[in-house]
């Protein structure tokens, strides 16, 4: 569903902002929540399934963070968007879920990334899904607080001052956290022989901070 | 300690983790969560306080689900009073019905219960049809007995 509405007579408006939206859902206009739901829906849903590794928790905790939205907008009085507040609520949801133990869970949809692309040979598609494990692994392998602003940057796309609000910290924290969590990466990266990561030349990072950051994996 | 030096980015050495992480999460950047309002709109409506009209008429309802309750419960209470007042009378067979003369002869030699003034005794009145019958059979010339059933007829 697109975010542009469309009036009884057939001519389509421009999209409405988060304020406008709020403001006609608390008003009573279901259309103007729907839209706000189908706007934010897929971005939370990624956001709370790269920290649980649960899709039916992913959407429990879409679910919940829309239902504390409906239940908020009252008094909610977004300036211009309302993503930080709605990614805040489902970071938290996320990391208060307490995870099933024992459990793991993987979704049909990565089997269809390893797959080979035109032009690329099998090998060469496996060697891409082997990448890309490893990579998604060193990042559940970093901190929450380092985890959650690489994947609401890298993933969500979000930009450092609204992941600032979303954290609740001061932007200059984001590009710190930011910063470390990329030197640890390529740290991490390194270590495997697979990959294309060259040693040594870690973000200025010098031989014995690269046997630390090592260790801290 | 230089591990939390604020170092500037080189470009030359982010461009592949930033390559990398994108790789990694494409797959993800593409999954989309196949849920609707509507599961949402349930979900409060679930955890929605009742309105206050409703709110009356569930505490009337209330109020009258714990009347009929209460009322039921006082019913069965004191039916099963009752019903332990009315207990038949059980003799004290610890005590000598004997000595203490609350038993009485039967005729039979043995001892029985006395019989309550206010009941009927059928056993009396069995007792006197047997005898107004024996009397008839006696006028008639016939005895106690059945001509065929007695030892010298056979």
């Amino acid at each position: 569903m697109t975010a542009r509405s469309r009036k009884a007579d057939g001519v389509e408006t421009e999209p409405r902002g988060d304020r406008e939206l709020v403001h006609a859902a608390r008003a009573g206009e279901v259309l103007a929540f729907d839209n706000l739901f189908y706007r934010y829906r897929d971005g939370i849903y990624r956001l709370a399934i790269s920290i649980t590794k649960d899709p039916s928790a992913a959407e429990e905790i879409v679910v919940d963070t829309f239902a504390r939205a409906h239940r908020a907008l009252e008094r909610l009085e977004p300036d211009d968007s309302l993503r930080p507040w709605l990614y805040r609520v489902a970071v938290n949801l996320s990391y208060n879920r307490q995870p099933r133990k024992g459990v793991t869970f993987s979704s049909l949809d990565d089997g269809v990334f390893d797959l080979p692309a035109e032009g690329e040979s099998p090998t060469e598609a496996a060697e891409r899904g082997e990448r890309r494990r490893v990579v998604l692994d060193c990042v559940d392998s970093l901190g929450p607080k380092h985890k959650v602003v690489v994947v609401l940057y890298y993933l969500n796309g979000l930009n450092l001052a609204e992941i600032a609000e979303i954290a609740d910290v001061p932007v200059g924290t984001v590009k710190s956290r930011l910063h470390y969590a990329l030197r640890k990466l390529r740290v991490q990266l390194s270590s495997h022989p697979g990959l294309d990561f060259e040693p040594g030349t870690v973000f200025g990072a010098t031989h014995s901070e690269m046997h630390t950051l090592a260790g801290q994996g | 300690m230089g591990l939390f030096r604020a170092t500037p980015l080189a470009l030359d050495d982010r461009l592949p983790v930033d390559a990398a992480l994108d790789e990694a999460f494409a797959p993800l950047r593409a999954r989309t969560a196949n849920i609707s309002p509507a599961r949402v709109r349930a979900a409060v409506r679930w955890s929605r306080p009742e309105p206050a009209q409703i709110g009356r008429t569930a505490l009337l309802a209330r109020i009258s689900e714990i009347t009929t309750a209460a009322v039921i419960s006082a019913f069965v209470f004191s039916a099963s009073l009752a019903s332990l007042a009315a207990s038949p009378y059980v003799p004290d067979v610890s005590r000598d019905p004997v000595v203490t003369g609350t038993w009485v002869p039967n005729g039979r030699n043995a001892f029985q219960r006395p019989m309550d003034t206010r009941a009927t005794d059928y056993r009396t009145i069995a007792g006197d049809i047997a005898a107004n019958a024996m009397t008839i059979r006696r006028a008639s010339g016939q005895t106690g007995f059945d001509q065929e059933q007695t030892p010298s007829n056979r």
